[in-house]
């Protein structure tokens, strides 16, 4: 068991002085140019207004078809159903009962 | 050419001031990048991003720190906004799983190019650990560590006081002693 633990505290410690032995990485060496590229196209549209605009025309699509959804029943010119008065109904049935009635 | 000569060029827009400037700190601001990011192809757009940056507001840039420093700055805000908008992509790929075609988006093991082959593997597990520090942690001991930056050009970068640097480190290294003793537990 102390084996273990021992040999994990190794592990441990060996992985964390990876971190010194890490050289620097090669940069490409036509980055330059894609630079500079940018900076003379002048960067008109930055790539975080693309998504911006992209966004913001989502939303627009999305109030507009609320607008119309909502709007449709106005332009159809249709009333509101109204729900029959429970009173009525009971009295109809009273009545029909009444008339009917076999027994 | 003087750092004072160099900015106010580059403030006039000169182009091969720019290009000093790129020689100099391009390869620093890359690797940088490619500790936080761990990947080489967002290293290096997330490089070209940091130098556009500075050639759009070094006139800005008012000399009360070092040139290196406002660079380091640009370069760690633009890799951390890199990896949050990355996080966020994350929380909805659930709704590529909706869509016939998903793309998979998963958080592969990095192989840092300049890693000797026999420490591959343990680089690979030491930078999976990395990943899960708080991240002004991460920043802390990727430049000093990694990045081999003394204690006070880390303060200055994190406008932070130099204790709070050695805090930061400390405890660093206390949390990643502790993630790589469960990795290692369990698979030992």
């Amino acid at each position: 068991m102390k084996e273990i633990h021992r040999n994990m505290e190794e592990q441990v410690e060996e992985t964390m002085l990876c971190a010194e032995k890490i050289h620097p990485a090669e940069l490409n060496p036509f980055l330059y140019s894609k630079i500079a590229g940018r900076l003379k196209a002048g960067e008109s549209i930055k790539r975080g207004e693309v998504s911006k605009i992209k966004l913001a025309f989502v939303v627009i699509i999305i109030i507009l078809n609320i607008i119309t959804l909502l709007s449709i029943p106005g332009k159809t010119g249709s009333t509101n159903i109204a729900s029959p008065d429970p009173r009525e109904t009971l009295a109809k049935e009273y009545l029909f009962t009444n008339e009917y009635n076999l027994y | 050419m003087e750092e004072k000569e160099l900015i106010q060029k580059l403030c006039e827009g000169n182009e091969q001031a720019f290009k000093v400037l790129y020689d100099l700190y391009s390869n620093k601001v890359y690797n940088t990048s490619l500790h936080f990011l761990q990947n080489q192809t967002d290293a290096e757009d997330i490089t070209q991003e940091v130098f556009i940056e500075i050639f759009r507001s070094i006139k800005n840039f008012k000399q009360d720190s070092k040139l290196f420093t406002w660079i380091y700055r640009i370069a760690i805000t633009k890799s951390f906004e890199f990896i949050r908008h990355k996080n966020r992509k994350k929380r909805f790929a659930f709704i590529n799983y909706l869509l016939p075609e998903h793309n998979e988006i998963k958080s592969e093991d990095f192989n840092h190019p300049g890693v000797e082959i026999e420490n591959k593997e343990r680089t690979v597990i030491l930078f999976n650990a990395i990943r899960k520090l708080s991240e002004n942690q991460r920043i802390a001991f990727t430049l000093s560590k990694i990045d081999g930056l003394e204690y006070k050009e880390i303060a200055d970068i994190m406008k932070t006081s130099l204790s709070s640097v050695e805090s930061l480190i400390f405890r660093a290294k206390e949390n990643l002693k502790k993630l790589l003793h469960n990795y290692y537990k369990e698979n030992l």
